[in-house]
Formats: structure tokens, sequence, C-alpha cells
């Protein structure tokens, strides 16, 4: 009983459930879903043996958490997905901010916002935060738009 | 057999390939000396660029790109004690000490010599090996070649950083993700979830720099945005310096008698590393710190080993570095990538129209030959401009990644956008690198779902084409003597390995640094 209370505590637990939960779900998405017949034991044949091999590793993982084997909760959680969800969203508004400003403005844009914000004190570091996003805002340029020639819109300025 | 031959030279030595070579070779370097960044990282942000390039310049970008990473890590290793790779991780060890005791540039001068030689032993053994295995490949049918898919899976999944169910789980993820989209054999739609965008598959490019170079950019661009804070670069930056206070350069020049007394070393790292690479899932780290340990075992000043000695520094850089060739073995041989590197170049293949396999040697003969010429010659530009650079790559590996980061991001994705010309792929790459950095922070191993999703389409092909001539019996896949020595084999070795992994103390490198996540 000790030990099953202790495993709950263990991140790897919960890492194991989602890795059982997706397999089971997964499987019964192929017992009840639509999946039509085909060649070779069907389409579902392959995604079964995934499916299958989802709950054996999700269930070695809980063997490893009830032997005391289990990782670090991870430290910084809230700051990196905060980062991955600031990436996603920069990302798309620079396509966003490219179909409305052109090519160059965006890109220096969005390099010169990143670089200031990753800096402390953004204007005393101006040639890290304004200079070295233009030159390379230049040299990508050439690179996607002379050289690779990549359809993008042209928009308002370049 | 000549005229290929002569097509290859002509191919690989032309101005524009070595121009490439060069450039790679350049930037596998800079960016394997910064922590956080890497070879591979830089392989995976350039795969659009492959679509626009010769196969041959391509390959050749791709290759000194992957040589001079390989050396690369082990420049900030030496320098800072923080290892640029996690394959520099064990050249630190005595690396940084010998730093320390004042001889920076002979411990330097032996990785990268050390390196070259490990690396081009093995790109030997590849071009010896791959043709013969590649022979005996196109021999198999359904069923042998379903057996050398779960072969690869289950070695690289239970290899990688020794997590055997988290490897599993990787790859039976990698597996799923390939089979969003049309069932290449019946044409029915499975997991799109009713998204028509998602009826053609995830494309290889967004998913493969996503999961693999935008999850750790992200994660470096969280660090970035906590360090802004404390400046830890700047500590480590004048930490170094007041190191170098009382630094005699005149006696810090690496002798011929000193080369020559690590060459048993070198040649430990060499061996080990070029059987451990060509071994799925084992990796560069593993074969460093095997043969690390070996080098120390056989050594005659086996207590000089974590003291500065510059034995420990060959044993470890080539070691890590013997990987290099060996582990495209598989892939020549079978299509099967037995690392993330060898996935990335197998993805380089597809992008360029060459399917990874048996047939490739034969069907793209004056590339292949090209190739290999420039595994060979890239080491000697990776010697030649590594020797004269070495101070200023010293000096590189202490730029500040919040400069080059967002400059990364937008190659990334603007690269993925031209490969394509889809902004689909620009959201898969994005929510691909959103999926990597949580699987990342869990501490689940990458290179498993990589080699699932590269793999998935020809190890389903096989397995329903076995089915098909099994009349559904699952027991023909058991009905080929080579497929149960492949299973024997997987099982054999990932016991064997378990147990040696056991034995094996970790040794942490002395820096408070830590390991770089490449």
């Amino acid at each position: 009983m000790n030990i099953l209370t202790r495993a709950l505590t263990r991140t790897d637990f919960y890492t194991g459930l989602v890795t059982i939960l997706v397999g089971v779900v997964g499987l019964l998405d192929i017992a009840y879903g639509n999946w039509r017949p085909g060649p070779g034991l069907g389409p579902h044949a392959f995604p079964q043996l995934a499916y299958i091999a989802l709950i054996c590793a999700g269930l070695g993982i809980w063997v490893d958490v009830l032997r005391g084997k289990s990782d670090d909760p991870p430290s910084n959680l809230r700051i990196i997905l905060s980062t991955g969800i600031g990436l996603v969203a920069v990302g798309m508004g620079m396509f966003w901010l490219i179909g409305k400003l052109g090519f160059v403005v965006s890109v220096a844009i969005t390099l010169i916002g990143a670089s200031c914000l990753l800096t402390r004190e953004p204007l005393k570091h101006w040639p890290s935060t304004i200079l070295v996003p233009i030159i390379s805002t230049a040299v990508i340029w050439a690179l996607f738009v002379q050289l690779i020639n990549i359809p993008l819109p042209r928009a308002l300025l370049f | 057999m000549i005229e290929s031959l002569l097509g290859g030279l002509y191919l690989a030595f032309s101005p524009e390939v070595i121009m490439f070579v060069a450039v790679g070779v350049f930037m596998g370097v800079t960016l394997g000396a910064i922590p956080g960044l890497s070879g591979d990282m830089a392989i995976a942000i350039l795969l659009p660029i492959v679509f626009f390039l010769e196969p041959a310049a391509a390959l050749g970008l791709l290759t000194g790109i992957y040589k001079g990473g390989m050396f690369g890590g082990s420049i900030s290793a030496i320098s800072f004690g923080v290892p640029g790779t996690p394959g520099s991780a064990a050249t630190a060890i005595d690396g940084y000490q010998a730093k320390l005791k004042g001889y920076p540039n002979k411990a330097l001068n032996t990785a990268l010599y050390s390196s070259v030689i490990g690396d081009t032993t093995s790109d030997f053994v590849l071009i010896f090996l791959a043709l013969p295995l590649a022979i005996v490949a196109l021999t198999f049918g359904p069923v042998e070649f379903f057996a050398l898919y779960a072969f690869s899976l289950l070695l690289i999944s239970a290899l990688t950083k020794g997590k055997v169910a988290k490897g599993v789980a990787m790859a039976a993820l990698g597996i799923l993700l390939a089979m969003i989209g049309r069932d290449p054999i019946g044409g029915s739609l499975r997991l799109t979830f009713g998204i028509p965008a998602l009826s053609g598959g995830l494309a290889l490019i967004p998913v493969l720099v996503g999961i693999f170079a935008v999850s750790e950019l992200i994660i470096q661009l969280s660090r970035a945005w906590m360090e802004r804070a404390r400046r830890i670069v700047d500590d480590t930056k004048r930490q170094a310096e007041s190191l170098l206070g009382d630094y005699d350069a005149s006696k810090d020049k690496l002798t011929f008698r000193e080369f020559r007394a690590n060459m048993k070393a070198t040649w430990i790292g060499t061996t080990m590393g070029t059987l451990i690479g060509a071994l799925p899932g084992a990796g560069s780290s593993l074969a460093a710190f095997i043969s690390y340990g070996l080098a120390q075992r056989f050594s005659r000043n086996r207590d000089d080993f974590g003291k500065g000695s510059l034995e420990g520094v060959a044993a470890a850089e080539a070691g890590n570095s013997a990987t290099s060739g060996s582990t495209l073995i598989p892939l020549f041989a079978f299509g099967i990538p037995g690392s993330a590197t060898a996935a990335l170049f197998g993805a380089a293949f597809i992008l360029m129209g060459m399917t990874p396999g048996p047939r490739l040697i034969y069907d793209h003969t004056e590339v292949i030959y090209a190739l290999f010429l420039i595994l060979i010659y890239a080491n000697l530009i990776n010697l030649a401009l590594s020797h004269f650079l070495l101070p200023l790559y010293s000096k590189i590996a202490m730029i500040q990644s919040r400069i080059l980061l967002p400059i990364v991001c937008v190659l990334a994705i603007l690269g993925t956008f031209a490969a394509g010309n889809s902004v689909i792929d620009v959201w898969v790459l994005l929510f691909a690198g959103l999926l990597g950095v949580v699987l990342r922070i869990y501490n689940f191993p990458l290179a498993p779902l990589i080699l699932g999703f590269i793999v998935a389409p020809g190890a389903e092909r096989a397995l329903r084409q076995a089915l098909l001539i099994g009349r559904g019996e699952w027991t023909h896949l058991l009905s080929s003597p080579i497929a149960i020595g492949l299973y024997a084999t997987a099982a054999i070795m990932i016991l064997t390995f378990t147990v040696l992994m056991r034995e094996r103390k970790d040794p942490t490198p002395p820096a408070a640094g830590k390991e770089g996540q490449g």
C-alpha cells in the first residue's frame, strides 16, 4: 500500500497513465470506430500494433515507478511552455505580418523584437539587438528571396 | 564501375561542392562549440534548403556540418567544461582539467587529431561494409524486412538514454504520427480527426525540424529568458578569462611524442566508436564513455585519468567521432537510420528523391561515390580549418545564444515554408515543436520517435505484405531463420547493454555547466 501511495506522487506515474490512456483510446477507436477493411489485415493492423506497444510501454513505466525509478518532475515547466506558446504566436504572427508589411520589414521586426526581449538593457546592447538582426534580415532575404526565390506576398514594403 | 567512380570524383571535387563542405564544416564547428546548439540542429534546420541544391552539394553541406559538429562540441567541453554536444561530455572530464592545468591547446589539438582519426577510420568501415551488406539486404523478403525494422526500433528504443519503456512509447508515437493520412495500400483515411488538411499525412520536414530542432530552440529560448536576469554567461566568460591569467602559450604545444603516446587510446576509441556507432540507438555519448573507460583500463598512466590526461581526451573524442561513419551503415545497407543524425541524412535522401536502402548505391551510384569521397575529404578540411581557427573557435563558443536563437527560429520557420510552400507545414512545425518540448521535459527520448516516423511506412508495407503472403497468420512473421535470428539478436543485445549500462558509473563533467541537449 505504501509503495502504491508513493507511486502516486511520482511524475512518471502520470506519464505512464497518459501513455496507457492513449493506447486504450486508440484500440477502442479501432474496435468501434469507422475503420475500413483492407488487404493484409486492413489499414488498422499497424496502428493496432503501435497502440499495443504504447500500452505495454505505459505499463513498463509504471513498473519502473514501482521499483523506485522515476524521472524528476520538470523544472521551469511554466516558463518553458509559455515560451513554446509564445513561439507559436510569434511564428504565425510573422506570417501574418509578411502579408501586410512584406518580408524584409516583418522578419526584421520579429528579430529585433525577439532580441530585445531576450536582452537585459536592449538599447545599451544595440549592436546585438538591432544591428545583428538587421544584418541577419539582409542575409535571410538574400537566401530566401533572391537565391531560393520562395513565393511570398510582397505586400506594402519589400 | 569505373565510369561511376569517375563521375563520383567529378561531383565530389567540383569547386561548388568543396565550398559547401568547407562552409558546412565551419558552421558545424561553430554551432557545435556553442552549448545548446549542435550540428544536428543545423542539419535539421537546413534540410529544406536541400531541395534547392544539387544532391552532391547538399550532401557536402550536411556532411561538413556533421563532421564539424562532432569536433565542435569538444571545444566548449575543453575550454569551459560545458560539453557543446552530449557526445563530448566524456571529453570534458579530462579536457577541462587539462585546461585548468594550463595546457588547453594540447588538449584541443589532441581532441582534433583523435577526432579526425576516429572519424576517417569509421568512414572507411562504412565505405567497405555498406555495399556487401546492401547485397545481403537485396535478398530479403517482407518477413526479413519487417524483422529488421522491428530489430532497429527495439534497439533504438532500448538503448537511447537507457529508458526502455519510454523509448518504446516514443517509437510507437512516431509510428502513429506517420499513420496520419491515407493508407498507402487501401487508400482509406486514418487518424485525420476529420481535418481535410491532414489527409495528405504529415510532411517529413515540419515533423523532423519541429520535434528535433524547434523543441530544443524553445527550451534554449526559455533559458535565455531566464539568464537575462542572471547573467550566467558573463560570469562564465569572466571565469574563463581569469583562468588564463598566467597562461604560457609557448609551453602549450602538442609534441609528436605526446601525439604518439595517445595513439593507443585513440585506436581504442576508434574501434569502440565504430562498433557502437553501427548499432541503432547506442549513440556517440555511450561510445565516448565506454572508450574512455577502456582506455583507462589499458593505460599505463591510469591514475592520470580525470586529472587532465591527454589519453583520456583522445579516447573520448575518438570514440565520439568514430560513430559518425558507422552510424550511417544501417541507413545505406537497409534503409534504417540508426541514430537521429542518420535519420536526418535519410530525410535528406528522401527529399532529393533518393530512397535510403539497399538499392540506393545501385540507383544513385555516382552521388553515393561522391558522398563517400566527401566523407573522407571533409575530415581533411575539418583538420585544416580547425587547426588554424582553433583560437577563433574558442571565442565563438562564447557567443551568447540569445543573439543566435531568434535567427535560427526564423530560419526554421521560413525554411519549412519554403520546402512545401504551405502554411499548414508551418503549423505542423510549431505544434511538433510544442510536442517535442513536452516530451523533452518529461525525459522521453526523441530518437525513437524520429526513427518510428521515418521507418513506419516501410515497416507497415513489409508487415502487410508478409501477412498477405501468410494468409493473415501472425506466425508467418517467424517463418524465416533470418527473422528469428534478428529478433533473438535484438533481445540479447538489449539484455547485454542493459547490464553494461547498469554497471557503468556515469562520470560527470567537472564544471558547473550543464550538458548540451543537442
